[in-house]
Parts: C-alpha cells; structure tokens; sequence
C-alpha cells in the first residue's frame, strides 16, 4: 500500500472502484453517485481508513482460522481442509428489498414442499401432465420406496436454500434450488460473529437484522416434530471428511443437537436411537445432512456404509420425523425451473414471485430443439444433482467441443438441461491492500415455522472473479461475504438463551455419550500423551546433541537413540552416510518433520487434530484453539530439513508448552463425565506404555551402573524432584522408585494404573456381575505386583534378583496394557460391527 | 386354476447373527389376474417387528427386524392362489412401435404417464446400446408392438443359453448381452433392456411357476425356485406378460409375486446383517393346484436350490 493509499478512506475507495463490465452494479448508481445502502453503510463505518481496515481486518482472520473455519475439498493438495475465505466488506441491502425477495423464496420453499407432496402421493401434476413424467421417473432422486409416504407432519421440506443473481436490470432471479440438505447457514453464522466482531460500531449503526431470531424459531420448528417435550434432535452428518463438516459440528453445537454419524444410530422396533455409553437412546427428530439416498442401506443405496439400517421403515411408521424428509432431493433439479410456474399455479393457485433463471429441459422433444439451436449462448447443466458433473459453459466450447456435446445430449436428453447465462452483479472484494472488482450471486435460507416459511435475514454472498460465471458450488473455492440487511429501525438485541418459560429439570453428565465420540476422546488422550512422550525424547536428545547439556558422555545419548529406535521413531538401524553427532542429529531432525513416520511426531500430531476434529462439537471453544495451534510449526513441508538443532529445540519447547495447556484445559476446564473418563483413560494407557517402553531400554542399558538415568528423569520431568530428595548422583533403585512406584509423582507408573482403575470402576456396568472385568482385573494385579517389588534390596544389589523380578514384571506389562486398551475397545468403544447384505438367490 | 404354494428360504449362518432387517417380497400379488385366499408368513426365529406395506405398484411387502441372535434364520411363505387366464390382444392389430414410444415422450397423461416410468434405466437395467441393437432386429419400422415384443421374446429364448453356473445376481446386463447365458433373471433383464431402449416401458416381475406339469406337457425351466419374467406395455389394453426363459405368453401356469423395474425392487428377501460370518442359503419353492383342482394328489417333493456364498 502506498502512502497516498494509507489515507484513503474505504469510502472513497470503493466508491472510486469500477465494477466488472457489463453487470448490474451494485455499488454505483451512476458514474458520480452509489446507492443510497450503500451510502448508509459508509456513514456506518466512519472514515475508516485503508490501513485501519487492514489491521483489523488481519485481526479478524485470525479468529476465523483459530476457530478452525474451514471448507473440506475433496482431493485438495492442501490437505482435509480449506481454510474459510471472509470478504471484510459485506454485501448490503436495504430491509424493504430483503422482504420482497423474502416473500419470493418462502413461496418457492411452499411450492417445493407441495410439489414433493404430490410427487409421493397422488402424482396429479404428473397424470395432468402440467410437469413431464419423465422429469420426475428418470430422476435418480426420486426414492421409490418412499412413494405413498406420509412424513410426520405432514411436511416434506423443513430448511430451504436458494442460489440469487441479478440479471442485467437488477432484478433477482434464482439460480438453484436446494431442498436435499441445504448447507451454508452455519458459515453465515460464523462470517456474522466475524464481522460484527471486527466492525462493531459499523454493526450497530448500520441496525443490521440479527440472525439469532431465526435459528431460535427453526429450533422451536424442529423441536415441534419431535412430538413431545424435550425431544431428542440429532444432526446427522456423513463425518468429518465431508465438505461442510465444520458446519455440521459449529451447527450442531449452536443449537443444542447432537452430532451423530450412522453408526451412532441404530434401528430397533421402528424406532430410532443413539448408540451411547448407557445404551440406546430414542431419537426423535433427525436433521439430514447427509443425502438421502445414502441413508438406508435396506430399502436406499446397498452399498452405502454410512446409513441406518431400517430407516426408512422408522419414517413410514411415523416414529421418526426427518428435516428434510427422505425423497425431499427430487425437486433439487435444474430442470424443473421451467416448469414452476405453472406448477405454482396448479398446486398453489399461486404467481411465481420469485422467477428462476430462463431454463429448458432437453427431455421433451422443442426443449431439445430449442437448446441445441442455441446451445452457444447456453450453459448446459446436468438435469439431476446425483450425476454430480460440472456445469459447462457453452460458450468457452469450440466447434468441435460443441459438437461432442450436442451429440451427448441428443444420446441423454433427459440428462440434461440448458439455462441462460447470468451476468453476476458487481461488487468489490478488499484483497488485503486493495479492493478489486468481483461478481456476486446470493445464498438465501428458509426454514419452515408455523405459518409456511422464514426466511434468514441474511445469507452468503459467493464472489467470483468473472463475470457471467457464478459458480456457485462452496467447493470450488472463491470468496464469501456476509450479507447484511439494513433496517430502518433500532435493532432489538436477542439470544439463543430459552425464553422465560421456568424449567425445574436438573441434569449432569449422564450416560448418554455417544460411543463414537469416547471413542475419538479416548485416542485424543492417547495421541496428546503420544506426542508428548515424543517431543520430550526428541528434547531431550536433541538437547544433547547442541552440546550445552553434554555434562555426561556419548553414553546418555546413544541409550535415548536407541530408545527411539526401540518405539519406532528412528529407523531400526542408522542410515549409512552419515556417522556421528552429525548423522543423528540430521537423523532426530528428520524424524520430527517426516510425514511418513508412523511414531513421528508429524504424524502423531496430525492424528491428534483429526481425533479432535471428529469430535469438533464435543470439546470447548479453548482447547480447539490450542489443537487448531499444535500442530501448525510441524505441519508438512513447514521447516523441514535445514532447521538448526536450536531452532528446532525452541520449536518444541512451544509445542511441550501447548501440550501443557491441552492437558490443563481436560484437567481444570472439563466435567468430570464419561467423556472425560475416556480421554485420561487414553492419556493414562499411553503414559504408563511409554514409562515401560522407555524404563525397559534403561533397564537393559543400565546394567553396569546409572547409564540412561539422567536422560529417563529427565523424559519424565522428574529430575528435580530427583535431585532434591537424594542431593548424590544417581541411584538406579532410586530413580526407578521415583518412576514407576511413587503414586504422588503424577509421571509415574503406579500413578497411570491406580487413575486406570478408578476409571474403570467408574464406568457404568454393562453385565451386573460382583467380580471385576478383565481389565479389571489386570490394573489391580499389575498394582500389586508393583507395590511388592522390594526396592531396599534392589538399591542394595541392583543386578540381583529383585532386579529378575523388575524385569519380568516388566514384560508381562508391557503385555496386559494392550489387553486392557482392547477390552476397553469392545466393551465400550467398538461401534457395532457394519451390517452386512444377505446373499440372494434366484432362478 | 388354483394353487397351494409353499415358499421356503433358510439362511444358516457359522456365525450367530445379533440382528437382521429384512424386507421380504413374498406375498403374491392380489389383483390382476389372481386373487389371493390364504397367505401366511412363518419365521424363526420370531421377529420383533413384522410390518406390511403396500407399495407404489401394487406389490404387498414385509418388513422383518430379528433382534434376538440366531445362527439359522427361516421364512415359510404359504399362500392359496387363483389364477385366471391371460387374454391377449389379436397380435398384428395393435399399435405400431414407433407410435407407442411417441406417445410417452412430449407429455405423457393419464395412466399413459405413469407407465411411463417403467422406460426409463434402472439401477439392474443400464441403458446399453448393445440393447437397442439387439432389439431393433425385432422391431422393424412400422411393426406392430405386440408382434415385435413376441418376436423378441423368441429370438433371445433361442439366442441366449440358459445356465445357471454362468452368471450370478451381480453379473452386470452387458456381460449377459455379450456372452449370451444366464437364468431367468438375466433373460428378462436383457428383455427389458431391449423395449427400453427403444422408448417402450417393461417391468420386471418376480413370480413362481406350476412345479410339475400337467400332463402331456414338458416341465418349465425355473420351477424349482423363485422364477422371473416381463411385461411391456400395450396401449389400449395394459401389460401383457410373456417369459423369455421358456417363450411362453404366461397365463395359468405362472404366479405373479411382484413386479417393479427390475430385480432390486422385488427382491424376494433381502437383508442387511450384523454379525454371521459365512452363509449358506437353501431355497425351496412348491406350487401345486389344489387338490381336485386339475392332476393327482401324489406327494409331492420340493428341489431344493444350495447355493454357497
């Protein structure tokens, strides 16, 4: 930014930005003027200036990336997530023009939900022929087994999104219909919080309409389905590697559901419930997000693994209500658009408000015609969401492109439909030190309430860099704005906190954790313990490799090699080339940054994100951040290679520190329920692991004397404690003592096994039975065994007989501990198995 | 003529199994030509729920959800049946092919739109252009429809070899269409491919046919199991069934359990497991007439099908 820049207010800098050209601005009314919103929004954001907006906005970014915002895409080269691109300048609008196009959407949502009526019941429009029967027969989302379907209320369609643009006289056309599982209202959340957060004065000024109101009546709409009091709403999600994953859990979290998988749900008695802890818990409401023909392997797709079994039987017998309704994605459809507004007249008795860009649909013989004869000025779309192929822009086709194409749909016609080309308005993106012009086309949500629909006062705006060319899929990266419409009223301030309404119930963390997620807690605990056992060996070798803690020999630091050998993060042997100091330091480097190290720490941290990130809704808004951070300094192709063994001390460090902070936030900041069992079940398991792995290298290494003391006290954070109970040099009986059999030393071994067994007794008995479990059993043979050791007589003869019994006490733990992690696996953790087909036969 | 029908499917499995659902098309279809006097469902073990439902074309269905474990898993359908004649239309008289698939193109109304949606590919029967080439042998220009489809009935009872080792439920229709053999399943599979490349709508249906011949006649390939054939749609006087696997018109000797697009909709049992390991499925199918009805009341022994997955 040059200094003349600096100053500008953005004012004056938008106001002075051309638009793309060709579009409907919307920013400028003529050359001199822009529009009065507009205006109104300037005087909102004062004179800021660019370097101001800059700061902030740097600020603002953060918060968004720290809250781990982000966008999977399938087959990105970055890795599982995208992170989620925010514009600092809104889209604006004025209340009065919100309300009509308002209006508009929540009459296409009616039409929708009565077209899915008729569709699965009487089939009128079909049999009157307003809407071709093959529209509805070939396409692949209209889901057989749900014809004839009563859904529970009545409703098909619950929640409603739209895609806008503005043609070429401003006025709104729709672009897409979506009714399968409309996404995008949690980004809108999140960009909200974002932006009101880095313009609050803008925000209140401006008297932009909240959006809270919104989720709480779709809250309360939802609620009504389930029938009674407190229902049981689940969010149903694919998982975390589907593309608006984070959504799912930011929603879920936000408005009170529980995040579920098909796993967590099973089918008993036509009803359907959440696999938990405690056992199986009836569900009343399921919020789809994941597309419906993937949802029943009985009666939908066999091949999918991610459904319910039975599903569809618990909705045709009225048990279970589902927003939106199974079948509900065979009006998302390019194809239709031609046919609504007759279809608004038949079913509604009703004007379209709301027209939809000019659409034709090449399944009837002059639709065919009429898109081939003009197929230049057209993009031609697939006629059905569930072919998932790509839009193409007919113009950008050369002859020969064309000619393929034309033929490829005279062989599919009813695969295909051909719609106009809309010119996207023009708007302005702040690029971090310019603004520069980009086209804009609106993402609009509605959600039923008790009188047809509401629309969100607000939305995403999707940008682009080409005019004409709105692609409006989330996946395919592009920027994103909040919309804000400005009223002409103060704003009243409201919150998703329940209304006056006096509750008397009480609860406290019950059993009602879904398995899946003590799961993901369990290996969260096991990965953070992992991966800081890891660091401190790393430490503590690397330490002795720069040579300003080289007070002992070689020794300290050949027995730490070969322990990292020993649990897998060092190759077996040492790589030939390079001998020495320098050979394993560049051997120690390379294993941190590694990818492909299965104990790296790369990996393991890497492993302790994704254990987090499925568990996304579960854990506080704090120990996502420090997660979000751990792992940043190590991620892949970061520092690799050339980083100094100072550099790389001083990056774990900070990385040992943000492991302090995790382990501090489960320990202060997190009930003491099932969930947390199973997370320091996990960090607990891991640790006394590693304390054998690590005490079986020095028992061995140790024979003639102390050797690999100091680093193992050292590993454990135990030399201090170490060094002000004995004042000598090292003792091995002693030191040993201090880390395996100290139960106040929270590093030791006996520590690990007594917490294991308290957490064990813990847990809700799945069988009543007096005797305890086999994992039970093992911890409180394995304390024992380790209270009888007789360390006087080992400090008198450290390599007699009491040393025999160390060492086979040992090895049969480093046996039992695997035994009890996979007890624990069954018993508690282990989604039920996947169902299976049943073979069939036939003549 | 009147039939005793017992159907017997037993699962047993090296594993116990904790739960199976199962959705069951056994119940023969009341309507049509048939009507169904008696029909009764035996499962062990006892299922915890057992629903019915009629489907979008007519099809009775159960819904079975076995929650306590088991290691053998068996369903007895029996039902009393009688089925009348079929009528067919003076072949040569009815419409033209062509004109046919016209008229379920521009807009289809009426009862014409919803037996439209039997053209269009299903999920066991992709549109091929293998199809449409074999098809158009029979299907002349201007033939009339009933003739064509009799004609292609025959040419693929002659052309395609019946073998039941060749193919399995998952053998995809364009190997059958190239290698030429199959069962029952994939000569109607192919038949249908064939009339819907063409415009022309045809159903799938799942049935049974008479075990033993009356005599003096040769017994029907397909009669010790559960049996499949097509129908293809005939303006003016609705579907007309006729069976590749044997080049009959069926009438009184075969009983229509289901029909649907194709294999997938009328499954006869199918299930989704948790648990079980390795199955073994015997199935055993017995349609007798009733006693007086038409031949001797001889004891009458059922085949049974094993088949090892």
């Amino acid at each position: 930014m040059d200094n003349a820049s600096r100053s500008r207010t953005i004012a004056e800098w938008i106001a002075s930005t051309r638009p793309l050209g060709g579009a409907w601005d919307e920013i400028h009314r003529d050359e001199q003027t822009v529009r009065p919103v507009w205006e109104r929004y300037f005087q909102a954001m004062g004179p800021l200036t660019a370097v101001e907006l800059s700061q902030r906005w740097e600020d603002a970014k953060r918060i968004l990336r720290d809250n781990g915002v982000s966008y999977n895409v399938y087959a990105d080269p970055r890795g599982a997530d995208r992170p989620w691109q925010l514009d600092a300048i809104p889209q604006v609008m004025e209340e009065e023009e919100w309300q009509i196009l308002s209006d508009g959407i929540s009459q296409r949502a009616r039409l929708l939900d009565a077209l899915l009526e008729d569709i699965y019941g009487s089939q009128a429009t079909l049999v009157e022929g307003v809407l071709p029967a093959g529209l509805v027969f070939a396409n692949p989302g209209y889901l057989r087994p749900l014809q004839g379907v009563c859904p529970r209320g009545g409703h098909w369609l619950h929640l409603y999104a739209c895609e806008l643009a503005r043609d070429a006289d401003g006025g709104w056309v729709v672009l897409a219909d979506r009714t399968q599982a409309p996404a995008g209202a949690g980004y809108v959340l999140e960009n909200r919080i974002v932006l009101s957060r880095a313009f609050p004065e803008a925000y209140r000024a401006a008297r932009v309409l909240r959006l809270a109101p919104y989720f709480m009546r779709m809250r309360r709409s939802l609620q009504a389905m389930g029938g009674r009091d407190h229902p049981h709403i689940v969010l149903l999600t694919p998982g975390p590697f589907s593309e608006t994953y984070f959504e799912h859990a930011y929603l879920s979290r936000y408005l009170g559901f529980t995040l579920a998988e098909g796993g967590d749900l099973a089918v008993r008695d036509e009803r359907v419930f959440l696999k938990t802890l405690g056992g199986l818990q009836p569900v009343d409401v399921i919020v789809r997000r994941m597309d419906d023909d993937f949802c029943d392997p009985l009666e939908l797709r066999g091949d999918s693994n991610l459904g319910i079994p039975g599903l569809v039987q618990a909705v045709r017998a009225g048990n279970v209500a589902v927003a939106n309704s199974l079948g509900s994605g065979v009006v998302e459809c390019s194809a239709l658009m031609a046919y609504l507004p007759d279809l608004c007249r038949f079913l509604l008795k009703e004007e379209l408000l709301l027209p939809s860009v000019p659409s034709t649909w090449c399944g009837e013989p002059e639709g065919l015609q009429k898109v081939l004869g003009c197929l230049e000025t057209l993009v031609a779309k697939p006629a059905f969401p569930s072919m998932r192929a790509e839009p193409v822009f007919c113009d950008r086709l050369g002859d020969q492109g064309r000619q393929i194409l034309s033929d490829r749909i005279r062989r599919e016609p009813e695969n295909w439909s051909g719609q106009s080309l809309v010119p996207m308005s023009g708007t302005v993106e702040w690029s971090g030190t310019h603004f520069r012009p980009r086209g804009m086309a609106l993402r609009m949500f509605a959600c039923r309430s008790e009188n047809g629909f509401e629309v969100l006062p607000g939305g995403m705006a999707r940008i682009s860099n080409e005019p004409g060319r709105a692609n409006l899929a989330i996946q395919s990266g592009g920027g994103s704005k909040d919309l804000w419409v400005m009223s002409p009223h103060p704003i009243a301030d409201v919150s998703l906190l329940p209304s006056a309404k006096h509750s008397e119930v009480f609860r406290r963390s019950g059993i009602d954790l879904p398995s899946r997620v003590a799961d993901n807690l369990f290996w969260l605990g096991r990965y953070a313990e992992r991966a800081e056992g890891i660091a401190r060996i790393s430490r503590a070798a690397l330490g002795r490799l720069s040579g300003e803690l080289s007070l002992a020999d070689g020794g300290e630091l050949g027995v730490l090699l070969t322990a990292m050998r020993n649990i897998g993060m060092l190759a077996a042997n040492p790589p030939s080339g390079r001998f020495g100091i320098e050979g394993a330091e560049h051997e120690v480097i390379a294993s941190i940054f590694l990818a492909d190290k299965g104990m790296g720490l790369q990996q393991t941290l890497a492993a302790l994100h994704q254990a987090g990130f499925q568990v996304r809704d579960r854990i506080s808004n704090d120990t996502w951040r420090i997660l979000h951070h751990l792992g940043r300094d190590f991620a892949p192709g970061r520092r690799q290679g050339s980083s100094s063994v100072g550099d790389v001390l001083s990056l774990l460090d900070t990385l040992l520190l943000h492991l302090s902070a995790l382990a501090g936030n489960s320990k202060e900041n997190t009930t003491r329920g099932f969930g947390w069992r199973f997370l320091d079940l996990g960090r607990r398991l891991e640790r006394a692991q590693f304390t054998l792995d690590m005490l079986g290298i020095v028992q061995e290494a140790s024979n003639d004397g102390h050797l690999g003391l100091e680093a193992l006290l050292e590993v454990f954070d135990s030399s201090i404690t170490y060094r002000s109970r004995y004042l000598t040099e090292l003792q091995f009986a002693q030191a040993v003592d201090l880390i395996l059999n100290d139960d106040g030393n929270p590093r030791s071994l006996l520590f690990q096994l007594q917490a294991l067994g308290r957490h064990l007794d813990a847990l809700p008995k799945l069988q009543e039975s007096p005797f305890p479990r086999l994992e039970q059993a093992l911890v409180l043979q394995a304390v024992t065994d380790l209270r009888l050791i007789d360390f006087p007589s080992l400090a008198r003869d450290p390599s007699g007989v009491e040393r025999t019994r160390l060492g086979e006490l040992l090895v049969r733990l480093r046996r039992d501990l695997p035994t009890i992690s996979d007890c624990l696996t069954r018993a508690w953790l282990s989604h039920a198995e996947t169902t299976r087909q049943l073979s069939r036969g036939n003549a | 003529m009147i039939y005793k029908i017992r159907h017997e499917t037993i699962y047993s499995y090296d594993d116990p199994v904790q739960l199976s659902h199962n959705l069951a098309h056994l119940h023969p279809i009341d309507g049509f030509r048939q009507s169904v006097s008696f029909f009764q469902l035996t499962v062990a073990p006892e299922p915890a729920v057992i629903s019915e439902r009629v489907d979008g074309w007519g099809n009775l269905a159960h819904f079975l959800l076995v929650q306590e474990a088991h290691k053998e898993f068996r369903i007895v359908a029996e039902s009393t049946v009688e089925v009348k004649p079929a009528h067919l239309p003076i072949l040569v008289e009815t419409q033209v092919w062509e004109e046919v698939a016209a008229s379920m193109r521009p807009r289809p109304r009426g009862a014409v739109a919803i037996a439209s949606q039997f053209r269009h590919p299903s999920p066991f029967v992709p549109a091929l252009a293998q199809a449409r080439e074999y098809a158009l042998k029979s299907f002349i220009p201007s033939r009339s429809i009933a003739e064509a489809a009799f004609d292609l009935m025959h040419r693929i009872h002659e052309e395609f070899e019946y073998d039941p080792k060749a193919t399995s439920v998952a053998t995809p229709l364009a190997e059958v269409f190239s290698c030429k053999h199959g069962v029952c399943q994939d000569f109607s599979h192919a038949m249908i491919g064939c009339l819907r490349s063409l415009g022309l709508p045809a159903r799938y249906v799942s049935g049974y046919l008479e075990t033993r011949p009356p005599p003096g006649k040769p017994r029907l390939v397909g009669a010790d199991a559960s049996h499949a054939w097509v129908q293809f749609w005939c303006p003016d006087w609705g579907w007309i069934d006729l069976d590749p696997t044997n080049d009959v018109s069926p009438s009184e000797r075969h009983v229509t359990v289901a029909v649907g697009r194709d294999f997938g909709d009328v499954t006869p049992l199918k299930g989704l497991l948790l648990g079980g390991g390795g199955q073994v499925v015997r199935v055993s199918v017995d349609v007798a007439p009733l006693e007086g009805n038409s031949q001797g009341n001889f004891r009458r022994m059922s085949q049974q099908q094993m088949q090892q997955q």
